[in-house]
């Protein structure tokens, strides 16, 4: 078998113990700062990349893929922990874990988060192996009409990310595609929104709108009870999972591994969108989706191995193809080009040893981050119990420091304070922010793709309804949006008659 | 005439002002046709949109609203004070250096709790500039000033 | 201990002469170091491997430490506007390209840095060729069928470039305008998603960097035609050769450094940067980029950035196209 022998390649590069340890000490550093609230991958990466450039090529890549997967599972505790996204796939990490944390279920969070990952990561890796050449084709097949259609359909389906009043969802879900239209237009090279200040001409950091919505606004709104926060004290007990917890979260966890293997190969807004699919997918099909967003252990679950999942499989069209699917990518992407790599369809052949060592590193990256987490998760756990007043600044700080870091540049602090701002008045009219990013992110890569669709179609609409995969999307769509609509209406009618 | 529902009152007006706002500066850009879209011509659509649907909920919550629900409260002390101690972070970061920066945004933020002490908002200063020295300065690099710029040798 | 010593003693030394020969006045021969490259891109893109390779070597012949900062942000103009402010004693040099000196003093009303006023040339260290490319199931097999096939099906005329407002774009357009065809033009973000449009046939005629093509196979892509003067690759002919010698140009990186550099530090970090750009293991890395090491005097630099403003802005022009 040939994939044997490529794997037994693979083993041979990665196990050597320098590879080793570089996969540790990458596992290790991309954990703890991405435990830092507010740095997630992305600035980890570009923090670390230096660091990488002397070491030989395979090395440093199995070393910066260490640091993205490390940098994830770091994201997400500071999700679950202190409520603040590192970036965009852990916000839907945050709606159950952070009440999960609050119920003193953060132990069981974590691990699941950790475990989750890990099966997801071990499927993906095979995955990558099996399929990672016929899978790249499934990329070209999407058209400008079909990532238009995709989006449409995660934009409808992240009205179930909130849980109040569907309209207000609707208006937050318009309102971050707005958001998302500050900054350079793509198609055109207009900026738009950016009122001359320079420093909007790229738009609204994710890393800003995150924290100021979900971490400065929860520190606001906890400050505001009276009561001390420390609710946790001396509920701890449950580090490990209940029977329940596994048998609620294993299906979930599988359910999550494919939707996040599947979309992560799409290039763009794939990875994004795996572990906001994963969520809307559990919540959906739960015989209670109101215990969502109140500490449902599935709605960290699913998200986190989707998430994972997506990450490992994004690599795809990044090894075969060349194409960096999203920003971390594109800084992989040029960290090989410095050690004089072309990534692309020719890796595969000119440097077989990089590209399975790469993937088996990655699986190991996996296997040593459950074993360096799960011990991790009891002292995350007692950093909750340090008392509130001393832990917020704290967050605060990390959060200015890393944010200061994105770009050398203080305006992005102020432009949080501003976000915390929008988010408190948010949180004040009972307007959930999570519809919001998700709108914030696809919004410019929607409009993107429904100009240059009309544009090479030269005008005529049809192209969205006579393909039949963007056709499938749209349809999709229609579909979920009746579903959500129908018991909203019906509950509505209930509510008028009790009222009555 | 009584606002039932002052959240979705609210909501509708901010939707509603956010709308007009794209709308207003979308309608600078260029426009296009459909064919050929302006830059102009996504927010301007949204904005619209934003603008009905914030209309809606706002006429709804007046007229056809049920039952009464509370207002929102709102309690400034911790919201000024968490977000002026970020922007004053910001502020002072360039000119007067992590040390200082950091001891600022650390007391003013503290001061927001109802637990605060002042000893112990100074010892929680202290104990955060050792580790953001350790962590970030020393051990990630990070080019961050850390003295005020006056007393620093140009490094 | 020793090397404290040495640099003390270094350091004595150049105070003294500093003394001597006027107070205040940057020497000659001795930058102040340490010496910033800053880049207004994130890392890791193609400006910077490159400023990160010359960096390595400055490092020796300067006998200073030499960094690279990162100052992404605005498409590059952020970090360029920095570096208008910083010392002009040769501590800071910036890394350009045509996009920041050439298109956007055109395209930009209110440009907050002034190519000219702002900056003074030290050297053009790379050059990269555009090329334009078909997907691999396209009819179109060299220029002239392409030029044939634009002028047939005027309709489908559609050509992707990685950004709006590059010169991609722009070099898209004089192909139009040898067909006598006005092209639509549709921006991707980046070089990767237009790549991938370009595989699986979403759009017919690509305008790229050629390195960001060159890595695919011919049956991936199909490159017809590069712009320089050379052939990049021995089967893939030039524009010129192709007989339409008026579709050309090529983009570049290059260092400048504020505007009231000392003309002796000017020059002293111009030959300092040839150097390290000409270094056998450099040229070597900068090719497996898909560029060209140059290494060029100011003056050379100077020239070739006003014929490019010659060759580019009436296109500019011409296009209509404003950021603003």
């Amino acid at each position: 078998m040939e994939l044997f022998a490529n794997l037994a390649l693979g083993f041979q590069t990665a196990v050597s113990p320098m590879n080793l340890l570089y996969c540790l000490v990458g596992a290790l550093i991309g954990t703890l700062i991405g435990v830092l609230p507010g740095i997630g991958p992305v600035q980890t990466i570009a923090i670390l990349m230096p660091t990488t450039f002397s070491l030989p090529p395979v090395s440093a890549l199995i070393m910066l893929s260490g640091i993205y997967y490390g940098a994830q599972y770091g994201g997400s505790t500071t999700s679950i922990l202190v409520n603040v996204p590192g970036e965009a796939s852990s916000v839907v990490t945050c709606l159950d874990g952070y009440q999960m944390a609050l119920q003193g279920r953060a132990g069981a969070a974590l691990t699941i988060s950790a475990l989750g990952s890990f099966v997801a990561g071990c499927f993906a890796t095979v995955v990558l192996a099996v399929l990672a050449v016929p899978l790249s084709e499934l990329a070209f097949k999407f058209g400008p009409a079909e990532y238009f259609s995709l989006m449409v359909f995660g934009l409808i389906g992240s009205i179930v990310l909130a849980s109040g009043s569907m309209i207000k969802a609707v208006g937050m879900i318009v309102l971050g595609l707005l958001l998302g239209m500050i900054g350079t237009d793509v198609t055109s090279g207009v900026q738009r929104f950016a009122f001359g200040i320079p420093e909007l001409a790229d738009g609204i950091g994710f890393v800003s709108l995150a924290m100021g919505l979900f971490g400065i606004c929860d520190i606001i709104n906890s400050l505001e009870k009276k009561q001390s926060r420390d609710i946790l004290k001396g509920k701890l007990a449950g580090l490990w999972l209940s029977k329940a917890d596994l048998k609620a979260s294993a299906p979930a966890v599988l359910r999550g591994t494919l939707c996040g293997s599947l979309l992560g190969i799409l290039p763009g807004g794939g990875a994004i969108l795996s572990s906001f699919t994963a969520y809307m997918l559990e919540k959906k099909s739960s015989r209670n989706p109101e215990s969502f967003g109140k500490g449902n252990i599935r709605g960290v679950a699913a998200p986190e191995s989707a998430n994972n999942a997506a990450a490992q499989t994004s690599f795809v069209p990044l090894l075969t193809l060349g194409i960096p699917p999203n920003v971390v990518l594109a800084m992989m992407a040029g960290a090989m080009m410095i050690h004089g790599i072309q990534p692309g369809p020719r890796v595969i052949s000119s440097n077989p040893e990089l590209f399975w060592g790469v993937i088996v590193a990655m699986w190991l990256g996996n296997a040593i981050l459950v074993l360096l987490n799960l011990p991790l998760v009891g002292i995350w756990v007692r950093l909750l119990s340090v008392p509130f007043r001393r832990l917020y600044p704290a967050i605060l700080l990390f959060c200015c420091i890393g944010l200061y870091s994105v770009n050398n540049n203080t305006f992005d602090i102020g432009l949080t304070a501003f976000c915390g701002l929008l988010g408190y008045i948010f949180h004040k009219l009972d307007c959930e922010p999570a519809p919001l990013i998700l709108g914030f992110i696809l919004g410019p890569m929607m409009e993107e793709n429904l100009r240059r669709g009309m544009l090479l179609s030269r005008g005529d609409p049809s192209v969205f309804f006579t393909r039949p995969l963007s056709l499938g999307f749209l349809l999709a769509a229609a579909a979920m949006l009746v579903m959500l609509a129908l018991p909203a209406i019906r509950r509505g009618r209930e509510v008028a008659f009790k009222e009555k | 005439m009584r606002i039932r529902h002052p959240k979705d009152f609210l909501s509708g007006l901010m939707f509603l002002l956010f709308g007009a706002a794209a709308v207003f500066f979308a309608a600078d850009y260029d426009m296009g046709s459909s064919a050929r879209m302006g830059p102009g011509y996504f927010p301007f659509a949204l904005g619209a949109f934003l603008a009905a649907l914030g209309g809606t909920l706002l006429l709804r919550s007046v007229f056809w609203a049920q039952g009464s629900r509370p207002g929102p409260v709102l309690h400034l002390k911790p919201l000024v004070l968490v977000l002026s101690s970020v922007v004053l972070f910001g502020l002072l970061l360039r000119p007067l250096g992590l040390l200082v920066s950091t001891t600022l945004l650390v007391v003013v933020s503290s001061l927001a709790s109802h637990e605060f002490r002042w000893k112990e908002a100074f010892l929680n200063a202290a104990v955060l500039i050792v580790v953001v020295l350790v962590v970030f300065v020393y051990l990630l690099d990070f080019q961050v000033p850390v003295w005020p710029s006056f007393m620093a040798v140009r490094a | 201990m020793r090397s404290l010593f040495t640099r003390l003693c270094v350091v004595v030394i150049i105070a003294a002469v500093v003394g001597l020969f006027g107070a205040g006045m940057p020497s000659a021969q001795q930058i102040k170091g340490p010496i910033k490259i800053v880049v207004p891109y994130p890392a890791g893109g193609g400006s910077d491997v490159v400023a990160r390779l010359i960096a390595d070597k400055l490092k020796d012949s300067l006998g200073q430490t030499v960094i690279v900062e990162n100052k992404p942000g605005a498409g590059g103009r952020i970090g360029t506007e920095f570096v208008k402010g910083q010392p002009a004693d040769g501590s800071t040099m910036l890394v350009v390209n045509p996009a920041l000196f050439v298109v956007a003093p055109v395209v930009f009303s209110k440009l907050a840095y002034d190519p000219d006023a702002d900056f003074a040339p030290v050297s053009l260290i790379t050059t990269y060729q555009f090329c334009v490319s078909v997907p691999p199931t396209s009819t179109v097999k060299d220029v002239k069928g392409l030029i044939d096939w634009i002028k047939k099906n005027p309709n489908q005329a559609n050509y992707g470039s990685p950004a709006a407002g590059s010169l991609p774009h722009f070099f898209g357009l004089m192909i139009g305008k040898a067909a006598g065809v006005e092209m639509v033009h549709s921006s991707y973000n980046g070089s990767g998603p237009l790549v991938t449009a370009l595989i699986g046939n979403q759009i017919p005629i690509g305008v790229d960097a050629f390195d960001a093509q060159s890595a695919y196979h011919p049956d991936k892509i199909r490159i017809l035609a590069t712009a320089g003067t050379t052939r990049k690759k021995t089967d893939i002919p030039t524009f010129t050769e192709e007989g339409f010698p008026d579709i050309a140009g090529v983009g570049w990186n290059a260092i400048v450094v504020p505007a009231k550099t000392p003309k002796a530090v000017v020059d002293r970090l111009s030959a300092a940067i040839v150097k390290a750009v000409k270094a056998p293991d450099v040229v070597q890395k900068i090719q497996s980029l898909g560029n060209d090491a140059v290494g060029t005097t100011p003056e050379a630099f100077s020239a070739t950035l006003k014929k490019d403003r010659e060759r580019w802005t009436p296109i500019i022009k011409a296009s209509g196209f404003k950021a603003e």
